[in-house]
């Protein structure tokens, strides 16, 4: 006798791989699986700026002739229009500035303050939201200190003036390029 | 190939149930390998693995992960393998206590644990982790992990009571003192003695750069319930710059064989290049690099006969990774072979993807 039903071995294949793609397409727009936040804000600013009486909070935008700029300096590109700067004063002055980085780690953005002191220089780096499944190593200081005293003309390179982490590599790459953004940044605004 | 679909299906049907909730979301990551391998007599391409990771954050405290593998197509009438490498559930008390139950990949040394092929350098792993440290080793169990710090020392510990390894088959076809103890990996279905055995790894870091490890596992492996079998383990990583330098070494000790210790060992030198300047071949991306790398690994499946059962391996190769998490290899083998086999000295290239 001649079917005219297609073998339920090939039906099944069909709705099987439309299943999957579905499955794909929906988890492709989900959050993140894993999120630690270590520092919230404010908890980082008081890290950066302890003595701080006041902390300024500046929106700048940031034009195509300055994004040029600040692309030749990094050697690579620099997709922000927007950033937003801190700047700490206590009674005696100026403390210096931090900003907020969302740099890529292989998945999810690795989310830092860099502090900056008023000589242009790293005084701190506070992770503050971690989204890998692994590295979360990058958060401690033994790796952290490495950018302290770093200012914009350091190389700020793994395997160079930075030791990535094991285990860890793109999560230490991703620090090391948001530091060095940081400092361009400032330095240019 | 029917059997492909049904299991993404039901890995994928696994992780709607427990993504859409108000806390947890789920994540699909994983790798893919292409390998070409050309010896003295014979050439190939191979689709050796395509691996899904599948986890979620189940909840603040609990998070799941796993990782299914499809082996050469997943053709299993034709050498192809599904079989799902880690599945567990980490209950998260602290960074320093964490609790995992579930298929868990055995912490033994750092080449089982850090075996996914992006992020390793060559595209084949020493010989020492086919017959010594049967990778990628996995088995069912309860234990627990964590990492502790004290001023720049950072230590990690994991401790686990599984099933443990299976016992010595005369169907293996070759003797424990030919094929080491890679035949020897648990199934998942049911322990084959009452004996649980026990896999530690405790890991010191004095400083950034520096890693020291050991690693033990002991467990009775025949039906018997009456031998075991033992490992001990040494593991170290240093790094400097653009050098790295990675050695592991474990001794086998077996009861009621006629092999009763086996030994290997494999040391691994790399160094990385940036490749920035090569504007052709790296295009706009921020830090490609260019690995070197050499490894010297050796084996010896029977301690007690003088040279019989040794072998040895010389790799030279180097890689170039546009992005961190994508790398070409090229590699060629120098093989010591035990008498029966036949050369096999190789050139191999592949293409890692994790993605």
């Amino acid at each position: 006798m001649i079917s005219l039903l297609p073998p339920l071995q090939s039906v099944s294949k069909s709705v099987s791989i439309l299943f999957c793609l579905g499955c794909l397409l929906m988890m492709a727009g989900q959050a993140s699986a894993y999120e630690k936040v270590y520092y919230t804000q404010e908890q980082a600013l008081a890290q950066c700026f302890p003595s701080a009486r006041s902390i300024e909070t500046i929106d700048i935008s940031i034009d195509n002739a300055l994004k040029q700029t600040i692309e030749q300096r990094l050697g690579f590109s620099f997709d922000k229009n927007t950033v937003q700067i801190f700047k700490g004063y206590s009674t005696d002055g100026y403390l210096g500035s931090a900003l907020i980085l969302h740099e890529k780690g292989k998945y999810e953005p690795i989310t830092f303050m860099v502090h900056i002191s008023p000589e242009k220089r790293v005084s701190n780096v506070i992770l503050m939201i971690y989204r890998e499944k692994v590295g979360a190593e990058v958060r401690k200081k033994r790796f952290l200190r490495q950018f302290f005293g770093k200012h914009a003309s350091s190389s700020i390179v793994v395997d160079q003036d930075i030791d990535g982490i094991s285990g860890a590599t793109i999560s230490s790459w991703a620090l090391a390029a948001g530091v060095k953004k940081a400092l361009i940044l400032s330095d240019e605004i | 190939m029917l059997n492909i679909f049904k299991t993404i299906s039901s890995v994928l049907c696994l992780l709607l149930l427990v993504s859409p909730t108000s806390t947890a979301s789920a994540k699909l990551s994983g790798y893919l390998d292409t390998e070409f391998y050309a010896g003295k007599s014979s050439s190939t391409f191979k689709a050796h693995r395509f691996i899904l990771h599948a986890s979620s954050q189940v909840h603040e405290h609990l998070f799941f992960n796993s990782e299914l593998e499809f082996e050469y197509g997943a053709n299993t009438n034709n050498g192809g393998e599904i079989k799902i490498e880690q599945a567990w559930l980490d209950y998260s008390f602290s960074d320093a206590f964490i609790q995992r139950t579930g298929i868990i990949l055995i912490p033994f040394g750092r080449v089982n644990i850090l075996h996914d092929s992006d992020l390793r350098d060559a595209t084949m792993r020493p010989i020492y982790a086919k017959y010594i440290v049967p990778t990628t080793w996995m088995d069912t169990g309860v234990g627990f992990r964590g990492t502790l710090e004290k001023g720049d020392w950072l230590f990690t510990y994991d401790a686990y009571l599984i099933n443990g390894l299976n016992t010595f088959s005369s169907e293996q076809g070759k003797g424990p003192n030919e094929s080491g103890i890679r035949k020897n990996r648990p199934g998942f279905k049911h322990d084959n003695n009452q004996n649980k055995a026990v896999a530690a790894r405790l890991m010191a870091s004095p400083f950034l750069g520096l890693e020291l490890g050991t690693s033990l596992y002991h467990g009775n492996y025949d039906n018997d319930d009456k031998h075991s079998l033992s490992l001990y383990g040494f593991d170290v990583f240093y790094k400097q710059g653009p050098l790295e330098l990675i050695s592991e070494l474990a001794q086998v000790d077996i009861e009621g064989q006629h092999v009763d210790q086996m030994f290997g060992y494999y040391v691994e030198g790399r160094y990385h290049l940036p490749a920035s300047g090569l504007s052709f071949l790296t295009r706009d991306f921020a830090h490609p690099v260019f690995t070197l790398f050499a490894r010297y690994s050796a084996v010896d499946t029977d301690t007690s006969v003088d040279n019989e059962y040794d072998r040895g391996q010389i790799t030279l190769g180097i890689n170039f990774r546009p992005v961190e998490s994508v790398v070409y290899k090229l590699e060629y083998e120098w093989n010591t072979e035990l008498k029966n086999e036949t050369d096999n000295d190789q050139f191999v290239a592949s293409l890692a993807v994790g993605f």
